[in-house]
């Protein structure tokens, strides 16, 4: 009888530094690919800073060595902004060169970068209409990567642009990717930090938070509002649904308003108050920031 | 062995830190509504009431209908109502009054009229014949159940569980904000804005409405949370129903953190914990 105590002992004992030992391999695998991953993005978001710097702020298509042959070449790429009466005299769109064009070339997958300032959110943004969660635990270079990367739904379209983006994102317990989305819960962190800008192929486009609030992940057959089923408004009826529910769902009135035609980002990560609970932070674009050249051979077609 | 009692307080004490914030959060059960299940016993020939029990108990006899609106166990706002059916399916008073606004309806294979002030859920089952009156929010009636509505109803669904058509007949009196007519497979058809008294659908001849009384466009279902609820979806969303404990849920990325480092230590932790309590025994036998 002993001697089988002894022998089940002995078992539980390996099977203990077995697992020990997995866990620890694990956290190492871990540490080293969030280590390199977080490396070559803070070599892309310096190239992009030196891109900013070395480029002059904005550039016209006059100055633009492209001038005669991108301009005439490219006109679908112009923002809809800029679309005006054939009566109407042309005014040149002013452009610069994109600071994330090293990221975007890098990587055909790459949607936009996300950056918020005096916050860790500052990394690029996944599309991949193929796979949505393809980069959830990759990181930019499709390596495993526990942080993943930023997701856009691809229900989501930034070409022609749907009236609401909505961007998935981890919740770090170290903070990374959307691991302090969260703080959005208090209205002073919201206050300080309520621009966000999406760098898009095209052109920089400035966000300011609208609402922040939970929810959840609901069953299919839940008659509820869900924020993730929102993507474009084509009539006044179905901007006003989504207005007025995260309007009603924010945790404080941020001061912001929105009318159809407006445009939204939305920023959707983990929460705990319920099962499949979210964190929401919605924002409306309110202004465009530069337009860039166009750096791929197709771009604008 | 002193160092080695040390190595497993310290091993045991990272396995609890890690998992601890993985366990679920305690959640506040003070306003969790009552449930009244509610049956017609043929025998005393009349309607009877239960509460505070989980399902219908055929050791009680339970309480007349009377005590649904009177009473310290009355109905109150928010809270479920189910209806039975009894063993022969047969009726003799079909009427339920409840003054209240429920959370919940639930009718299982039962033949009822029911009053009621206002429903948010309303479950209509196969095999049952009902008749509701107050204003419903959301209605799910299911496969061959046949049910009017008197009032208005601002999400109306009827559902198929097995066969691709719809079996139900379903009138609505009031207006209908938004209809889904749905089969295994989802969602076949949509309709908006039923002028009131034209919703009709029956399991022969589909939705007998006139094409000028309702709409064929719209945004999906009719937000019915901004209304009820105030600053979180957290106490319009935790409330189970008999339909949506059946679905699957949105098909929506997850973004939460991978544990699996945490869980194998705590496995670690629990076998050596084990290893120590055979070896303890071991020595003291």
């Amino acid at each position: 009888m002993d001697d089988k105590k002894n022998n089940m002992s002995v078992r539980l004992g390996i099977l203990s530094v077995l697992f020990l030992a997995a866990a620890i391999s694990l956290l190492i695998f871990q540490h080293n690919m969030s280590e390199r991953s977080e490396e070559n993005l803070a070599q892309m978001r310096e190239n992009a800073a030196d891109v900013s710097a070395s480029s002059p702020a904005e550039s016209t298509i006059a100055d633009n060595p492209m001038k005669e042959t991108e301009s005439s070449e490219y006109p679908s790429s112009l923002p809809e902004e800029s679309v005006m009466e054939s009566t109407a005299p042309v005014t040149p769109i002013e452009r610069t060169e994109n600071p994330y064009r090293d990221s975007f070339l890098a990587n055909e997958d790459m949607g936009a970068w996300l950056k918020i300032e005096g916050t860790v959110i500052d990394y690029p943004v996944m599309w991949t209409p193929r796979e949505e969660t393809y980069y959830i635990e990759r990181n930019f270079e499709g390596k495993p990567d526990k942080n993943g990367c930023l997701l856009l739904d691809t229900d989501s379209c930034l070409d022609p642009l749907t009236t609401n983006l909505i961007i998935h994102g981890h919740n770090m317990r170290s903070g990374a990717m959307f691991g302090s989305l969260m703080k959005y819960s208090e209205e002073a962190y919201c206050k300080e930090h309520s621009r966000i800008t999406l760098y898009t192929e095209d052109c920089e486009r400035r966000y300011e938070v609208i609402a922040a609030f939970r929810s959840q992940v609901y069953k299919k057959t839940d008659q509820v509002f869900k924020f993730y089923k929102f993507f474009q408004a084509d009539t006044q009826e179905e901007f006003d649904d989504f207005y007025q529910n995260i309007k009603a769902l924010s945790l404080y009135d941020t001061g912001v308003t929105a009318e159809f035609g407006d445009h939204f980002i939305t920023l959707s990560t983990c929460a705990y108050h319920v099962e499949n609970g979210r964190f929401v932070v919605v924002a409306k674009e309110v202004e465009t920031g530069d337009y860039y050249y166009p750096f791929r051979e197709n771009q604008g077609d | 062995m002193k160092c080695f009692k040390k190595l497993v307080s310290f091993v045991a004490a990272a396995a609890l830190c890690t998992t601890l914030p993985l366990l679920p959060s305690l959640k506040a059960d003070a306003a969790t509504p009552a449930t009244f299940y509610v049956k017609y016993d043929i025998d005393m020939n009349q309607w009877r009431m239960q509460t505070g029990v989980d399902g219908w108990n055929d050791e009680y006899e339970g309480r007349e209908l009377y005590y649904l609106n009177n009473g310290d166990d009355r109905v109150k706002d928010g809270d479920i109502v189910v209806v039975l059916a009894n063993e022969t399916g047969e009726t003799g008073n079909t009427e339920i009054k409840i003054n209240s606004h429920l959370s919940n309806l639930t009718i299982n294979r039962a033949v009822a009229v029911v009053h009621a002030g206002g429903i948010d859920n309303c479950y209509v089952l196969g095999e049952s014949y009902a008749a509701i009156n107050g204003d419903v929010t959301n209605a799910y009636v299911y496969d061959d159940a046949s049910c009017t509505f008197n009032s208005n109803v601002t999400n109306l669904n009827l559902i198929s569980s097995q066969n691709d058509t719809v079996d139900s007949n379903v009138s609505v009196g009031g207006t209908v904000a938004y209809a889904s007519l749905q089969n295994p497979g989802g969602i076949i058809k949509e309709y908006y804005n039923f002028a009131a008294g034209s919703f009709d659908y029956s399991n022969t001849g589909g939705l007998m409405t006139d094409d000028s009384d309702f709409s064929k466009t719209g945004s999906g279902p009719a937000a019915t949370t901004a209304a009820t609820t105030t600053t979180t979806t957290a106490a319009a969303t935790t409330t189970t129903t008999a339909a949506s404990t059946s679905g699957a849920y949105d098909d929506v990325p997850k973004t939460g953190e991978n544990h699996l480092a945490a869980w194998l230590f705590t496995l670690s932790a629990l076998s050596f914990a084990g290893c120590l309590a055979l070896r303890k025994k071991t020595v003291t036998d």
